[in-house]
């Protein structure tokens, strides 16, 4: 490593360590004000003078005590500006008389264009010299270390794009609780209570909270009278007894279609409002089941839109999704009618795919919650739609096992 | 939902036509039942729960047959009058107040046949009787019952008889007590202190929900059949027992009626109802006549008459005008409508809460981290005994069919641990975040449960200290515009003295720390790990 003198340090050789101007100065006992004058930096010349046992101050004057032969670290600081170092080096940089030598950039550039250049460096920009590097060829078609950024989950992304897609068709956004009463999620979508998904084998009912409270008095006697008799429906109805208490009880929504039935409830045709939302079933975990999910609602409400506009809507989100062949087919759910099950094409796989369901809402559904005009609603599967474009076999992926190599090497732009 | 499997060649037998497997997969699925499985054998069908009737071969075959045009007219069901007749008294009023019988006569039974009734029982057991609960059905060897009969609410052990498949006599009790299909059902009588039986001049022949007797059982040689039909609804009873004769009359089997209290069973006369023809077309957005509509709903098995549309007795599904109009369409095919975009009014206007999440989000991934998704449920062991947090109360489920689901988390943190213990043989540093709901109990809200929105991120490595989580902390404030401080906290998931509590402008919002190294053996993290939480609600 090399060195060289600070300003302070020039000083010195010329003139000697203030220690040393210090015992040249006093032959015998001075006053402290006299030398204090006429050396360089008293104080620090009386600390080593004290520090080596050549001189102290006593009453007022300075006593010498004894005189070295030689001064070490004069001599040091001597060879410093010959350029060599010795062992007091670090005292010389404590002292702040001498410093590491900063290579000028020149002389930096310099070394470099002794071999080829591999890095291009900042001293071979600003002095220019890199006119006279001659660059080490690279193999530019290998890649360097992987790394791993920060970025969105899959699902994450995707319920973005979607929700990005009713946005633009001019859906207003909606959502719900995720622990909901049965009244919202059954009784107002017309599933009678006695119907199999609302058995504990496949809902979750909650412990604590057990029961919920009822919607108003209103919509609560016309969702009792629709399943009894159909009220004024000009529907049959269900015909049993209607419970109360059963629609009380406490659940996690099994769709967003809770959203929907709720949204029904408070707004005025026409409306379009979609809900992008978590769902639950009571499932057992494997590769093809979790008891999470998440589900793509929408509604549009209006007097006169009609089958052909329903499925106008799917046909859109899909392409707009990317599927471009999709058909419709017949299905079944109690609060819709029509109900259409669409089908994505899978040219992978040379076959169809369910995605969820859609319809028009009943007027047993739409009628008590004071929906007067036809109700166009559909809610998709979002995870299958994916799983499928990603080539996943295993839906755990998505919510449980969060593996992270899987995450880190997805993609982000999706197509 | 049903999936129901028929022997192929016995419903093409049935349709008149033979199918080819393209037909089978392409049109049959546009009558509304998705082919699930096709060979040269059998056919693997899912059934939807409006339509029982085509839970049976025969009703299947019909309904094909007449959707593709094969069959042209429209089938006719006609019940003979006989003296034949069964009582019915008070004492099952409370315990299984209907039920409906009928006579089957000229019956050859061949093994398609008998396969196509155990199959259609079985389904309509499962899907409309609820699991026999709602309805049961029993078939009996015309021959071997000697009429009249009578329907009641027998003493549970005043009574005998040989159950099918058995060879002693059992008391109802005993039935329900060692007989398989006596414990399987036995939960529909919990709360009755009588049992319903159907007796004739020689005892029981059949303990409704349950089993039938052996002495009724139908043979091979069997030439009349008797059908009962139980249950709690009336509608349903009829219906099923609809479902069963037609079937049967598909067969060329001849049907009689018997006399119930005042009533006669079966009732095989069609429904009616009123249909509009502008409903159908505003709400098909269709400009059919009502002609063609009526063509429509003939491959329905549906069909105009002079007061409205005669619904025939099989279809018990029916119950508004939307029900034909949905027939209507189904008929004309829904890949035959033209998908159009209406001009309906709208905006578009997203959820402001939601806003919100996504710049966190946005926030966090400037700052490296992998935004991850976990389950909202949990269990009390990963939420709060690995984090060494009491057991708060929370909501919790009644039912889960999983232990690992027995709860909604209340804070986001355990999540992340959970992300981190299935990371092991990833590479590190992992850092990684969540924007996700937790549920707080609250008696002020609707359903009793506040939702909340919590981000978490927690970084793990060879070594991190708790600079370095303060460091994403204060990017994370700095870009949100939050001015924030820190205060010491005794948090037990984290080393004492190494977390603060979080405070934006005087309100408390989350907690930051170096994670307890109890926590991560709890967890089986081999890894140090530093990580915080803040409520989304709070930063507002």
């Amino acid at each position: 490593m090399v060195y060289e003198l600070t300003e302070e340090g020039r000083n010195y050789i010329k003139k000697g360590l203030p220690e040393m101007q210090l015992l040249k100065m006093a032959k015998k006992n001075v006053d402290i004000s006299t030398v204090k004058n006429e050396i360089d930096n008293f104080a620090i010349a009386m600390q080593w003078a004290k520090k080596n046992g050549w001189a102290k101050i006593a009453s007022g004057k300075i006593e010498i005590l004894s005189r070295p032969e030689k001064y070490p670290i004069y001599e040091s600081l001597k060879k410093v500006e010959k350029g060599n170092t010795d062992e007091n080096i670090e005292m010389l940089v404590s002292r702040n008389l001498v410093v590491l030598k900063r290579e000028d950039a020149k002389t930096k550039a310099e070394k470099l264009l002794m071999n080829d250049v591999g890095d291009l460096t900042s001293d071979l920009i600003i002095t220019g010299l890199w006119k006279k590097a001659k660059f080490k060829k690279y193999n530019v078609e290998i890649s360097g270390e992987k790394i791993n950024i920060g970025k969105r989950h899959i699902l994450s992304l995707y319920i973005e794009k979607i929700r990005e897609i009713f946005l633009d068709m001019g859906f207003t956004e909606a959502a719900g609780p995720l622990v909901e009463s049965s009244f919202w999620n059954f009784d107002a979508l017309y599933q009678p209570q006695d119907h199999p998904a609302r058995d504990l084998a496949d809902t979750f009912y909650m412990k604590i909270p057990e029961n919920a409270r009822l919607a108003s008095k209103g919509i609560v006697n016309a969702v009792k009278s629709v399943h009894e008799n159909g009220g004024n429906t000009g529907s049959t109805g269900w015909g049993y007894k209607w419970s109360e208490d059963f629609a009380k009880k406490c659940i996690l929504r099994t769709h967003t279609t809770s959203v929907s039935a709720r949204s029904l409830s408070k707004i005025n045709s026409p409306a379009k409002i979609f809900c992008v939302g978590r769902v639950f079933r009571n499932e057992t975990i494997d590769y093809k089941h979790l008891p999470e999910f998440t589900q793509v609602e929408g509604i549009v409400v209006d007097e006169n839109v009609c089958f052909r506009d329903l499925l106008g809507y799917l046909k859109e989100f899909y392409k707009r999704m990317g599927f471009q062949k999709i058909r419709f087919r017949p299905a079944y759910f109690p609060y819709t009618e029509m109900s259409v099950e669409p089908e994505v094409y899978f040219e992978d796989k040379k076959e169809w795919m369910e995605l969820g369901g859609a319809g028009i809402f009943r007027p047993e559904v739409t009628q008590p919650l004071g929906i007067k005009s036809p109700v166009l609603a559909w809610g998709l599967g979002l995870e299958r739609p994916i799983f499928l474009k990603i080539g996943l076999n295993d839906i755990r992926y998505f919510y449980y096992k969060n593996d992270l190599k899987m995450l880190r090497e997805m993609k982000t732009w999706l197509q | 939902m049903a999936s129901v499997i028929f022997d192929r060649k016995d419903v093409e037998l049935l349709i008149g036509q033979k199918l080819k497997d393209d037909e089978w997969k392409e049109k049959v699925p546009m009558l509304g039942c998705p082919i699930e499985k096709i060979t040269s054998n059998e056919i693997e069908v899912e059934i939807f729960p409006n339509r029982p009737d085509m839970l049976s071969a025969e009703g299947f075959a019909r309904a094909i047959s007449m959707f593709l045009g094969i069959r042209k007219n429209i089938p006719s069901y006609t019940a003979k009058n006989s003296e034949l007749s069964m009582s019915v008294e008070d004492s099952v009023r409370y315990i299984r107040p209907y039920v409906a019988g009928a006579v089957v006569k000229n019956v050859k039974l061949t093994s398609a046949m008998i396969a196509s009734l155990m199959q259609v029982q079985e389904k309509l057991h499962q899907t409309a009787g609820r699991k026999r609960k709602k309805v049961a059905i029993g078939v009996h060897d015309f021959d071997a019952i000697k009429f009249p009969l009578k329907y009641y609410g027998a003493e549970p052990s005043s009574i005998k008889f040989i159950p099918l498949e058995g060879n002693k006599e059992m008391t109802l009790t005993e039935i329900l007590k060692y007989h398989k299909k006596g414990r399987d059902y036995a939960h529909i009588l919990d709360n009755a202190k009588k049992y319903p039986v159907i007796i004739d001049k020689q005892g029981v022949i059949s303990f409704p929900p349950i089993i039938n007797s052996e002495r009724t059982k139908v043979k091979k040689t069997t030439k009349n059949l008797f059908i009962d039909v139980t249950g709690t609804d009336e509608k349903e009873v009829n219906a099923v027992l609809n479902i069963i004769v037609t079937s049967l009359a598909d067969r060329g089997c001849s049907i009689e009626k018997i006399k119930i209290g005042n009533k006669e069973t079966p009732n095989l006369m069609k429904g009616e109802m009123k249909v509009n023809v502008n409903h159908v077309n505003k709400l098909l957005g269709t400009n059919m006549d009502k002609n063609e509509i009526n063509e429509m709903l003939k491959k329905m098995g549906l069909m105009i008459r002079a007061d409205g549309v005669s619904i025939p007795c099989y279809r018990s599904d029916i119950m508004h005008e939307i029900d034909i109009i949905e027939d209507v369409a189904i008929a004309h095919g829904y890949m035959n409508f033209e998908p159009e975009i209406p001009d309906v009014p709208g905006t578009g206007k997203r959820l402001e809460e939601r806003e919100l999440d996504n710049v966190l989000r946005e926030i966090m991934v400037g700052c490296g981290f992998q935004e991850v998704i976990n389950l909202i449920l949990t269990n009390e062991d990963d939420e709060f005994d690995k984090m060494q947090q009491p057991r708060i109360s929370a909501c919790k489920t009644l039912n889960p069919v999983t232990v690992e689901c027995t709860m909604l988390r209340t804070n986001i943190l355990a999540s992340l641990m959970k992300t981190i213990t299935q990371n092991k043989h990833n590479d590190f540093p992992q850092k990684i975040f969540e924007v996700g709901e937790v549920a707080i109990l609250d008696a002020n809200q609707e359903t009793g449960v506040l939702h909340k929105t919590q981000l978490g991120c927690v970084m793990s490595n060879i070594s991190i200290n708790y600079k370095e989580i303060t460091s994403v902390l204060d990017a994370f404030m700095k870009n949100l515009g939050k001015r924030y401080n820190l205060k010491p906290k005794a948090d037990k998931s984290f080393i004492d003295s190494r977390c603060a509590e979080i405070f934006v402008e005087g309100i408390s919002c989350g907690v930051i720390g170096e994670i307890h190294p109890q926590v991560l053996n709890n967890w089986r993290i081999e890894m140090p790990c530093a990580g915080f939480w803040v409520g989304v609600d709070e930063l507002k």
